[in-house]
């Protein structure tokens, strides 16, 4: 526990250091010195104009994302008790996604009110949240984690084809906005979203991290959970919905980022181990450091110009999933 | 010896139902052929259909519709059925997992990664050549999920290729997403992702039909042998069966034919889950009948697809792969629900 809440400190001063060196990447070229001056409230006009309305907003959304995805995989991870477990994986973030495709081809249009895409994405996630694990179980049966990721990967195929459907409808201008979506693109860059998001983060992120002792309990199994006096079910959906509603923020205004709530977990299992009360806020930070390296090399490196971040996510998280998946 | 009869009794019935299903199959894919060239966005009396056919004429607007348009798109859906649904059934059979499939298991992605390289860096590549790269494209792909699935102590298990096909797939459609975004190719790659044989012309057929055959030749040679490897690595052995060229040419079915699919109509998945299993429930599992029953059952469903998908909402077209994607997950939701729990390993 005081190794865990150690390596979180570092770990949170770790993100700090990404988050400055972050401020100095982008086509606007700015001295540390100038950075820092403009940061705390020096600086000149353009350098204000390039810190606080382009890049701050977005780092703070990319750390955002992070924290939402990586503590609603760990919450997922620890229900199940399954490693492959995750916003993507089983299908949540794509049915998030569905709402806000829905929405965006119904009203055509690509801005919005900062609450409403949220509470859409949340919706969506929870409904499709509840279908998977309806479908996915049985009464008869006990739970089974593996069937229920399966089912979640079929689910989001159908979602996929569905909103596939939905953007054909579209224009060009909304389609590739939608696209950009759902390949994960830091899109929500203004100041009243990132205040919702922070806020809906800081909710949920407290009530999980509140439940982290009975998802301890959980993690050890559902029968000695239920000696130990855990009202299982109820804490099961309680849990659940914290974890639908991290994910369908980030989802809202991150776009879908597939791998980011299954890697964020395990990297931060392999640092602070598996005490769900160090874990929660160690994986949202692995999470938020590797959103934005990810978003650093977007904005730095010319190649990479005008790609989604979540392209390059999934790019670097895959071999690192496959190399999990081959330890397995 | 009463065992013995009774296997003999099971077999004799199991061919009764082949033959039932392989006529009630092939007369419905008639009608339904029929069906398919006689409906659609223009008007064409059974007249014009059976001249069109026979005694062409290229002034005529009607025989030109029946000839270049409908009648290409008709062998186009045949292939792909054929080839999705064969695909499918020799992929369960090689990696004894029920719930394979060239699409869901990701070997698309690495057709469709293949194409769209091809419709940007190399525009004027010939079909030949697209089938090609489409091919190799499969072949990359298919080999690096075996290869994750096959490293680790447990081996490969059905989990383990459904996961580590879908990581490939997110790897290799992101990668396509990409430079797809970069090149500003948004909308003509959502046409080709949504699924269509819309564009199919008599290229096409021509092109791919030569190997179409040569995998379904090969796949039927090799139908015997799969029935003896469905009984596991060592009896098969025992039996005298080369595993090894078995699984090596039943790979190579599955790639060319999966890849012939991708370039006709697009990713489509759950074709290959949906046929064999329905096949497998009446024929059993001896894969000499098994294949050529998926070959027609397979056809009669996507050329049945196709046909709602075109007048479903005529003038305008349904995406076939977005209709087949929308039936499919239903009963892949069902078959997991049936597998035993072991099945998945969970």
């Amino acid at each position: 526990m005081l190794r865990g809440t150690v390596i979180n400190i570092v770990l949170a001063g770790l993100l700090l250091i990404v988050f400055f060196f972050g401020c100095n990447v982008g086509q606007y070229r700015m001295s540390i010195g100038k950075v820092f001056e403009t940061l705390f409230g020096g600086g000149d006009e353009s350098s204000r104009l390039a810190l606080f309305e382009y890049r701050l907003p977005r780092l703070c959304l990319a750390i955002l994302v992070g924290l939402g995805m990586g503590m609603s995989g760990v919450v997922m991870q620890d229900l199940l008790h399954n490693d492959l477990a995750s916003p993507g994986t089983l299908g949540v973030s794509a049915g998030s996604g569905l709402l806000v495709t829905v929405y965006v081809a119904l009203l055509q249009t690509n801005n919005s009110s900062a609450i409403l895409l949220p509470v859409l994405a949340l919706l969506g996630g929870l409904g499709s949240a509840g279908l998977i694990f309806l479908l996915g179980t049985s009464r008869k049966k006990r739970l089974q984690p593996t069937r229920l990721i399966m089912t979640g990967v079929a689910m989001s195929s159908a979602y996929g084809a569905v909103g596939t459907f939905m953007m054909l409808l579209l224009d060009d201008s909304q389609l590739e906005f939608l696209q950009r979506w759902q390949a994960g693109e830091l899109w929500g860059v203004r100041w009243d979203y990132i205040v919702v998001f922070a806020i809906w983060i800081l909710l949920f992120g407290f009530m999980t991290y509140r439940g982290g002792r009975t998802l301890n309990v959980i993690n050890v199994g559902y029968d000695i959970a239920r000696g130990l006096g855990v009202n299982v079910g109820r804490q099961f959906i309680y849990l659940s919905l914290c974890a639908v509603a991290l994910s369908s923020a980030s989802v809202a205004f991150g776009g879908n980022f597939f791998f980011l709530g299954l890697i964020g977990p395990h990297i931060a299992r392999r640092l602070v181990g598996t005490d769900a009360r160090v874990l929660l806020p160690a994986s949202g930070i692995v999470a938020g450091i590797i959103v934005l390296l990810a978003d650093m090399l977007v904005q730095g490196w010319t190649f990479l110009a005008n790609i989604p971040t979540g392209i390059v996510i999934s790019v670097l998280s895959v071999p690192y999933f496959l190399y999990l998946l081959m330890k397995a | 010896m009463r065992e013995k009869l009774r296997r003999r009794e099971r077999k004799l019935y199991n061919g009764t139902k082949f033959v039932i299903c392989m006529s009630v199959g092939c007369g419905l894919l008639l009608i339904f052929m029929i069906g398919f060239m006689y409906f659609g966005a223009e008007k064409i009396s059974f007249a014009d259909l059976w001249n069109g056919l026979f005694h062409f004429d290229e002034g005529n607007f009607n025989h030109v519709v029946v000839r270049d348009m409908r009648l290409p798109r008709l062998l186009a859906d045949i292939m792909v059925g054929v080839s999705l649904s064969v695909a499918g059934a020799v992929m369960q059979g090689n990696t004894k997992n029920p719930m394979a499939d060239s699409g869901i298991m990701g070997i698309s992605s690495g057709s469709i990664f293949a194409v769209v390289f091809m419709m940007i860096f190399l525009p004027d590549a010939s079909r030949l050549e697209r089938i090609g790269y489409s091919c190799l494209g499969a072949g990359i792909s298919t080999m690096m999920i075996y290869l994750v699935a096959f490293i680790g102590k447990k081996g490969i298990t059905p989990e383990r290729m459904v996961l580590s096909g879908m990581a490939i797939s997110t790897l290799f459609s992101s990668i396509t997403s990409g430079i797809v975004l970069k090149e500003g190719l948004t909308s003509e790659m959502l046409k080709y992702t949504a699924g269509s044989s819309a564009n199919a012309i008599w290229m096409d057929v021509s092109v791919s039909a030569p190997f179409f055959l040569a995998g379904f030749a090969l796949a039927l040679m090799i139908s015997r042998s799969l029935t003896v490897m469905n009984l596991g690595d060592d009896v098969s052995k025992g039996l005298g069966a080369n595993t090894a060229i078995i699984k090596l040419s039943s790979t190579l079915v599955v790639l060319v034919l999966s890849a012939i699919a991708v370039i006709i109509i697009g990713p489509v998945g759950y074709v290959g889950l949906m046929v064999p299993h329905i096949v497998r429930h009446f024929v059993g599992t001896d894969y000499r009948l098994v294949l050529p029953s998926c070959a027609v059952l397979g056809a009669l469903f996507v050329v049945v697809v196709d046909l709602i998908a075109r007048i479903m909402i005529a003038p305008l077209e349904f995406p076939v792969g977005i209709l087949i994607t929308m039936i499919g997950v239903p009963f892949f939701i069902f078959v997991s629900r049936r597998q035993r729990g072991d099945a998945f390993g969970g």
